[in-house]
This record gives structure tokens, sequence and C-alpha cells, in this order.
């Protein structure tokens, strides 16, 4: 059973990002040597590039994936001063039973931006084929292909203009039509001089146009990356900020605002967590909006879920590294686990119980702690809940007692028969 | 790499984690080579293992969300009052379910090799610990104990855990040889075990197989026994009565052994202490778990013990346990504790630590929610029963709902969970990896039964768009159709008109031919569908019809521009059939027709022809018409 396993990505510098398809079968990634390659995972969970080609003349920053429901479709964004769209193309005539010959055509090149552009995002699919961009000169724009069959046209609707350079955007993919499209921008700009970082733009109906309707005031500091949690039926939005900590912020929209020209939303910050002890550069959220994964420059991914009852709590840290097998000062659970694939789910059992004081209520937390501590290749070491094991410790539970097996009661059931 | 570089991760699907290397740039970095770029560039796939997922446990998964399920219906069905007896039911249902579980991984271990063994071999520790918690969970929380008196239930339970010292008696009583304590060096281990599980029959039996087994010490000891008197709920007693009884044999025991009747053998002796109450702890090296000695305890110094004071002995016996073993209790151990303590926060708490992915806790805790056993408040004492109770459904729905064949069962969780469970199963439902129409269709019926219309639309979309890909027109349609999404049928039909343009033939004739009303959902697909209807009429000969078909088509203005030409060119040989097809007003119809779109450069050369075959058609619709009588 392979829980964890390794692809070389076949770039000549770093990935900047990575991109998966609504399935989680298809994946992009773009790199500082200007290509993109696209892979394609079969029935037994191994990757196969299957395409690659040179996208822009710059690092490639960010890729994204359309929704299926508009084809096989990427965008991407470059120091170049553009962001492309891309279509795949299946080749006519190929022989029976073989798949036709994949390639992926550059459908339009967005050229407004006279500075790197930073982000790419495709808008929710209600929206219609809507494509926002955002650079470092600080103006966010959005286009639009009118029809959706056709992707090589694409009209500039909107360019929204911030005051401060744009590090990154995120659409709340909220369905529900009782909330107007919003946009939040991200700035990383250094100085706390100049006021909040993460801004919220709401499209309005009436007129057609995008206007900023607040700012997070909380954030000074240089934002990373946001994104919104995917808005599962909440009344409130959820937005992870990456900035000097992780940040989870709820934007939670006030009733009849516009009319009395209050405030339009309550902003409060429902968690926020240093634990990486550096700056915060990434943060993604899986696909129900339950677990928010956040990096840093320690190398680590901090997991973050919350209970029932909205506490929000770090279920895990992995900490991979891909080249150093040997350095296994802390790697005491991997190697033991990779010696048997086969007893993970006992030494999981045993292990875990260190980490038991410090969560409480994490019904997920066997799903992800799993993931580092059943790892099959060496080349993983986990620190399974680094120093907070101790601060979490529950009072009047002698640690200790998690330390032991269970009573090896099986053997009594084996008597019985 | 990581290390040095930093790291980043992206969410693969719905539990997936990709882990790569990664510095962040920022706006004012410079596009340059980094210092990593002679380095291999790699990513990590993670996922975090799921038990449920192995085949082994497959009958579990499906028969305990057929338990579950049933459950649900209980609760709409019936309040929760009435409804003990059934969820006692449910609740061996559930641990007779477990126990086929552990009984069939116990087969498979023993017919695989080495390095499945031992895995199966863990899932049967897992399987087998739950079920000995839901055992206590059900006589503690779901069973109805007439009186409240839980020894008998307790007693059952120990015995049925710890039954190695009952086999161990089994096998020298077997060999029904006097003497028993010399031969055997178990004798007495077995006899104390027993002791302490109550199993007092079982006790006697060995006493007349010891040595000095005629001696009046032993038959006084074997009388004793017989004796003691047994809470029993049917007994007839009250426990008023019983406990009366009771004192009464335990002072008279304890008399003789203060005379030092049973004096000839000290291990007699101290059995008699035992049963008679005043030792306990000297016995502690005859049990494995502190839970024995509990069930001792209250046997034989407090046999009427209710629910209620069964935390004072636990704790007691507990705490006493650590320092006597100088152990401190394990997971499982403070599992029962908290248990015994109706400490049932405590206890969900700790069962979700069980390495089973949430199955345990899901379900145990949804049998006590409908028991109306749950009961529990956060800090600030508001009531967060429901909210705890969904949560863990909705995770191990969620959980079931990322493989690929399990999915249905999951998503069968999901709709059971009132607050978020619709916009979840809705997220996850499209998620799913369409695979095979079989698949794609029982995808779409969940969602169809879910009040989904977005999600079945979305789905034949994505799906039509693929056919479109793969250049099968007919079969786009068809999920177009389902999809009942105009601009998409629309796409679709202009296709075909354009292969018609380009080709003379129309594709997938039979599908167009029986559209029916599914052709009213956008006005470019009704004109296809009418079309195919002109051409199914002029190949069987039915020209008047096929001519009433065509003018009307030409009216309604429906035809897309590069349509014209054809429509126009289809009427030419019409105008010139033997029998008059078409009405002076059909006709003046077809002339404004022409003189309005017949420009089209691929039509030019016919419009002489058209307007030479209108006058001729013309001059017979008149004459006929006007030879009419009115």
């Amino acid at each position: 059973m392979f829980e964890a396993h390794s692809i070389n990505a076949e770039h000549k510098d770093l990935i900047h990002d990575i991109a998966y398809d609504f399935y989680g079968q298809r994946m992009a990634t773009c790199s500082s040597d200007q290509f993109v390659k696209v892979w394609d995972e079969d029935e037994h969970e191994n990757w196969h590039l299957t395409a690659s080609w040179k996208a822009h003349s710059g690092s490639v920053w960010k890729v994204t994936w359309a929704h299926p429901e508009f084809g096989q479709v990427l965008a991407t964004c470059s120091f170049d001063r553009t962001a492309a769209v891309w279509e795949e193309i299946v080749g006519e005539g190929s022989g029976p039973g073989e798949r036709g010959m994949r390639h992926w055509i550059r459908r339009t090149n967005l050229v407004d931006s006279r500075t790197s552009v930073t982000d790419v995002k495709f808008a929710p699919k209600t929206l219609g084929l809507l494509l926002a961009t955002c650079s470092s000169d600080g103006v966010v724009r959005i286009y639009e292909a009118p029809d959706a069959m056709n992707l090589s046209q694409w009209t500039l609707q909107h360019d929204i203009t911030c005051k401060l350079p744009c590090s990154c955007l995120a659409w709340n993919p909220s369905l529900s039509r009782l909330h107007p499209p919003m946009i939040a921008v991200g700035s990383d700009d250094a100085s706390p001089s100049n006021g909040g970082k993460v801004f919220i733009y709401e499209y309005s109906e009436n007129a057609r146009r995008w206007t900023k309707t607040d700012t997070i005031a909380s954030i000074n500091d240089a934002v990373h990356d946001i994104a919104f949690a995917p808005n599962l039926g909440r009344s409130y939005h959820t937005l992870a900020v990456a900035t000097k900590d992780v940040r989870i912020i709820s934007v939670k929209p006030l009733p009849d605002s516009a009319a009395n020209g209050q405030a339009r939303f309550e902003i409060s910050t429902l968690a926020q967590f240093d634990d990486h002890y550096c700056t915060v550069w990434r943060v993604c959220w899986n696909i129900m909006g339950t677990i928010l994964a956040s990096s840093g420059d320690d190398g680590c991914v901090r997991l973050w879920k919350d209970n029932y009852i909205n506490n929000w709590k770090c279920v895990a840290v992995l900490k991979g590294d891909g080249t150093s097998a040997q350095s296994s000062d802390n790697a005491t659970s991997a190697t033991q686990n990779s010696n048997h694939t086969a007893v993970q789910p006992a030494l999981s059992t045993t292990r875990y119980q260190r980490i038991v004081p410090t969560i409480s209520m994490m019904a997920e937390m066997d799903k992800v702690i799993q993931a580092p501590l059943s790892m099959n290749s060496k080349k993983y070491q986990t620190s399974s809940i680094k120093g907070r094991s101790n601060k979490w410790v529950m009072p009047g539970i002698p640690s200790e007692a998690y330390f032991e097996p269970p009573p090896p009661n099986i053997a009594k059931s084996k008597n019985k028969k | 790499m990581c290390k040095r570089a930093g790291a980043a991760a992206s969410w693969v699907g719905p539990n997936k984690l990709a882990f790569f290397p990664h510095k962040h740039v920022g706006i004012t970095s410079a596009d340059q080579i980094s210092q990593f770029a002679s380095n291999e560039v790699k990513v990590h796939f993670l996922r975090p293992e799921v038990i449920l997922f192995y085949p082994a446990l497959r009958k579990l998964v499906n028969e305990s969300n057929g338990v579950f399920l049933s459950i649900q219906k209980l609760k709409t069905s019936q309040t929760a009052n009435n409804c003990k007896p059934e969820m006692l039911k449910y609740s061996k249902q559930y641990r007779s379910i477990l126990r086929a579980c552990v009984e069939e991984l116990q087969d498979l271990a023993e017919k695989s090799v080495p390095e499945k063994k031992a895995l199966y071999e863990n899932l049967q520790t897992i399987f087998y610990n739950l079920e000995c918690v839901w055992h206590l969970t059900e006589i503690l929380y779901v069973d109805v104990i007439q009186g409240d008196v839980v020894l008998p239930q307790l007693l059952e339970w120990v015995r049925f855990h710890f039954p190695s010292r009952e086999i161990m008696a089994m096998k020298i009583l077997a060999r029904k040889k006097i003497g028993a304590d010399l031969e055997n060096v178990d004798y007495w281990e077995s006899v104390f075990g027993c002791a302490l599980h109550g199993k007092l029959d079982i006790v006697r039996a060995l006493l007349t197989l010891h040595s000095k087994a005629d001696h009046s010490a032993f038959l006084a000891a074997e009388n004793s026994l017989r004796n003691m008197p047994v809470f029993n709920v049917y007994g007839g007693y009250s426990i008023k009565e019983f406990t009366i009884r009771w004192k009464q044999w335990q002072m008279s025991l304890s008399q003789s052994i203060d005379s030092k009747a049973f004096s000839i053998d000290p291990m007699l002796e101290s059995l008699m202490k035992l049963v008679v109450g005043t030792e306990l702890w000297e016995f502690s090296k005859y049990a494995e778990a502190w839970y024995e000695l509990l069930v001792a305890k209250l046997l034989y110094t407090a046999p009427c013990c209710k629910q209620p004071e069964l935390a004072r002995y636990a704790n007691t016996i507990g705490m006493k346990w650590q320092t006597v073993k100088k152990t401190s209790l394990l997971v499982l151990d403070n599992i029962y504790l908290a248990l015994m303590e109706s400490d049932l926060h405590q206890v969900i708490k700790e069962i979700q630590y069980m390495n089973d992915n949430g199955w345990f806790a899901a379900h145990l805790t949804d049998l006590l929610y409908h028991c109306g056993r749950l009961n529990i408040v956060d800090k600030d004492q508001i009531n967060v029963t429901d909210m705890l109770h969904e949560s863990l459904i909705l995770d191990y729905g969620s959980t079931m709902m990322g493989h690929h064949s399990l999915w249905q069962c999951g998503a069968s969780y999901l709709e059971h969970c009132p607050e978020q469970g619709h916009a979840r199963l809705e997220v996850l439902l499209q998620t799913i990896p369409l695979g095979s129409e079989a698949r794609i269709r029982k995808i779409i019926d969940v969602a169809k039964q879910n009040n989904m219309p977005e999600v079945v639309s979305s789905i034949c979309k994505i799906q039509g768009l693929k056919c479109i890909k793969q250049n099968r027109l007919g079969n786009a349609l068809a999920w177009a159709l389902k999809s009942q999404d105009v601009l998409f049928a629309t796409h679709i039909a202009d296709r075909f008109l354009r292969h018609y343009v380009d080709h003379a033939e129309i594709q997938c004739k039979d599908l167009l031919e029986n559209l029916g009303s599914c052709m009213l959902v956008s006005d470019r697909l009704t004109f296809l569908g009418k079309y195919c209807e002109f051409h199914q009429m002029y190949g069987i000969g039915e020209f008047r019809e096929a001519a009433r078909l065509l003018v009307s088509l030409i009216v309604s203005n429906l035809a897309p521009k590069y349509f014209w030409s054809i429509l126009l060119t289809d009427a030419i040989p019409l105008l010139e059939t033997d029998d008059l097809v078409f009405s002076s007003q059909d006709t003046y119809e077809l002339l404004r027709a022409v003189q309005r779109r017949g420009d089209d450069p691929k039509f030019q050369d016919k419009v002489s022809i058209f307007r030479l075959a209108a006058a001729r058609n013309l001059s017979r619709a008149i004459i006929v018409e006007g030879n009419r009588p009115d």
C-alpha cells in the first residue's frame, strides 16, 4: 500500500506553483525555467508527464485550471508581463484503441499589464468564463470570454487600480446568488504605514463596476497569499491569509448595509498562528474548506482544522526533504514504518497516542496525521507536532500512558474459538 | 531541499496533498535562475491511509451503513422514547458486524503471507478493541437494565473479553483427576481467575478436584460458595431482601474464616477472603486489567451497585491499580473509566483516536445520540450535542466520499447531516472523477435524489464537452439535452448543421429524428430537429408535408446565416414536383426569403434557377387555386 510517493517534476528550476484539476487527476506545474508541464494520473496512481512547453519568456509564477465545464483549460501568468490561456486539443486521426496526441495551444495572450503579472485566477463557474489577474503595479484586471465555447476571444472587462502593488488575489467561491461576485486582493507592500493589505472588491450589478467595499485593517504586514474557503452554506466567508503568520479571517456580510452607508462586512479574525516562526508564503484549502495547509520558509507544511465549535488548531506538521535521505535524527517514526509497510495501522495506533494530548476533538486527526506517519519513503522525515505536544498536554493525564501499546486482547479472541 | 528552499503544498482532490520545494517570489523578485536550479525538483504526494478502504473491511463498511440508515429511518418514524428496544437491537447488530469482521480478519491473517499477516492482526486488534468498548457502552447506555443493577452485565462483559482463565480451568476439569492442584501448576491461578469473574460454579468444580477435597474445610468452602446469593432481577427478591440475605451469608462466612475453618490450606483461606470481600488487591496479579478487579470488588462487596455509584468504585479501583501495578492507564482503560464515570464527552474525545478513521466515533455517537443519551455542553454551557454529532458523521461521510467505489455509502451519511451535509455533498459529488457511463449515471441519480439540478447539469455538460472533443456529436447532444443547458445545446446543434453544410449528410439521424419535445431546449436545436423531419418526409415521398415544413422553417427565421443557402436550395426540387406542393402564398414566402437571404455566395449560381422554378410554381398554383370552387 503506497501512501506517499514522489515524482521528479523535471523542471530545471524551482517550481512556483502546482495546480490540480477539479478531480485531482491532472496536475500542472510551472517554474522559473519558463516551462509549464501537465501530468496525468493513471489508475495505479502514477503520474505521467503528458505535455511540457515553454509558455512564457520569463518565470511563470502561477498556473490555474478552469472548471471542466469549459474544457481542459489552463491560465498562466509570468514575469514577462503577460498572462495566457491555454487549451488542450486532442488530435484527430488516432489509431484504434490509442489516445489521440494531446497538445496545448495558446488561446490568448493578455498583454495589458506593464509589469510582472503576479497572480491569475478563474472566477467561479457560475459567473461565466471570467479571469482575474493582478500585477505588481497594483492593477487588478478582469477578463471575460463572452462565448465560453470560444476561448480565443477575451475582452478586458474591468481594470481596478489598487494603491499598492498586488501579490495575490482570490475569488470568493460562494455559489449563493445572495452574494455579489467578490475578489480579495493582497499586497506584499512591506510598509505597515500604508494600512491594511487585504482589500475586498465587490461587483455591483447596477453600477456595472467593481468597487472596493472593505479593507482588512488588522493586517498591516505584507501579504503573500490569500485563499477563500469554499463556502458550504455558511453565512460568512472564510479567508485564509499568509502574512507574517497564518490568519483565518471571517468576512460576514451585514444585511442592508449598502442602504445606510455603514460598513459592508463584519470582519473578525477567527485564528492567528505564528507556529511557523517565520513568514508564511502559501495557504491552501482542501476542497471542503475543512483543512488549511500553510507553508513558509521553515520548510514545513502545517495543517489546520477546526472542530465542531469552530476552534482552529494545528493537526499536523509535515516536513519533507526530498534530497537528504540520510538525515535521520527525527526520522524514527518514518523508518519504523518503512521497514514494514504492512504494520502501519498499529504502529500508528501506538504512536498516535503521543499526539493525543495535543489536540482535542479532532475527528480528522487520523486522516491527517497518518499521512506522515505511514510514509513509505525513507526520504520523508516526520517531525510530528514538534514543540506543540509539550504545550498542550492535557492536565491530569500522565503522558507516559500514551506510549504503551494497547493491551494484547487479540490473543483472547483467538482462544475463544 | 524543502528545508533549504522552503516548501509549499497544494491539495489534490479531497484528501491528498502535494508537497514541493518552493521559494517565494514577491513583486520585487528578479527573474533569475535560483541557487537551486541544479537540483532535481521533486513533488511528493501524501495521502492519509484509510484502513476502511481495505477490501477486508468492505463488508464492515457496507453493513454498518445499512444499520446506520435503518436507525435514521427509525428516528423519523418514531419518537426517541419508545424505540429503546429497537436501539438495543441495532447496537447488537453493530457489534455482530464488528465480531464478524474480527473473525474474518483472523481467517485472513491465518491464510496470508507474513507481511500481510501483521497488517490483519493489527486490524484485528483495532476492531476487537472497538467491539469491547461498544459492548460496555451498550451495557451502560443502550440496554435497559431492570432495577439499574449493572453487575450481571458487567460480569458477562469481563468474562467474555478475558476468557483465558476459564479456558485454563476447563482444561483442568476435563482431566477429571483428583489432586489437580498437584498436577497443574496453574490450578490456583485458574481458581482465583474464575473467582474474580464470579464463575463460582467452576471454582466449586475445581475445588472438588483438589487433593484435599474430602477435608471438611473444602466441603465447607464448597457449601458456602454454593449458598452465595446471586442477585437476579427475575429471582423474585427485591434489592432490599436480597441485600439482607447476602449480608447474612457474608456474616456467616466471615465467622467461619475467623474461626480458622479454612486454615488447612492458605490458598483456600485467601480464596474465601476474596469471596467474603475482605481481600482484593492480593489478587491483582491474577487480573490483566483494572476492570477485572472492579467487577470482583462489586461482586463481593456491593452486588447491588447501581450505575450512578459505579463511577466512584471505578475511579478508586482505577487509581489504586496504577499505584499497585506501577503502571498508568492506557487509552482503552481511560475510555472504560470515562464510560463508567458517565463522561460521554471524554469518551467521544478518546474514541476518535482509535485509528479506525472515524468509523467508531461516528456510529457510536450516532447510536447514543438517537438513544437520547448524549447531552454535551461546551465550556459556555451551550448545548453542542447536535453539532458534535453532525461533525463526526460529516467527517466519516467525507472520508468515504474520497473512495472511488464507497462514495455512495459516504453520500448516504452526508444526506443525514441537516446543517452542512447538503452543501458538502454538492461539492464532493462534483469532484468524483467521472469514469464509466454507469458511474456517471449513479452520480447523477444521487444528485437528482438530493435535488441538485445544477450538479446534474454541470456533470452532463462536462461529459458532453468530452464527447465533442472526441467528435462523438450524437453522445454530446444526448448529454446536452440532459444538462438542459441552452448555450451548449445550441453549440452542438450548430456543429450538426455545419457538418451538414460541409458534408451534405446528417449525423446521428436516429437521435435527431426522435428528439420529440427535447428539441425545444434551444431554438437552434428545434431548427435542427425540424430540418431532419423535413428530410425524413422528403425521403419517404411525403412532398406536401415536406414542403409545409420547409416553408415553416423559412418563415420562422430560426436558421443560422450559413444555412440559408441550403434551405433555399432544398426548395428548388419541391417547386418542380409533378404535383403542386407549394401554394401561391408559400411561393411568395419563398420569393421573399430569396430576396432577403439569397445573397450567400454559395447560392449565387442557383438564384436564377430558383426564381425560374418559383415563377413556374406560382403560375401553376394560381391556376389551381383560381379553379378551386369557393
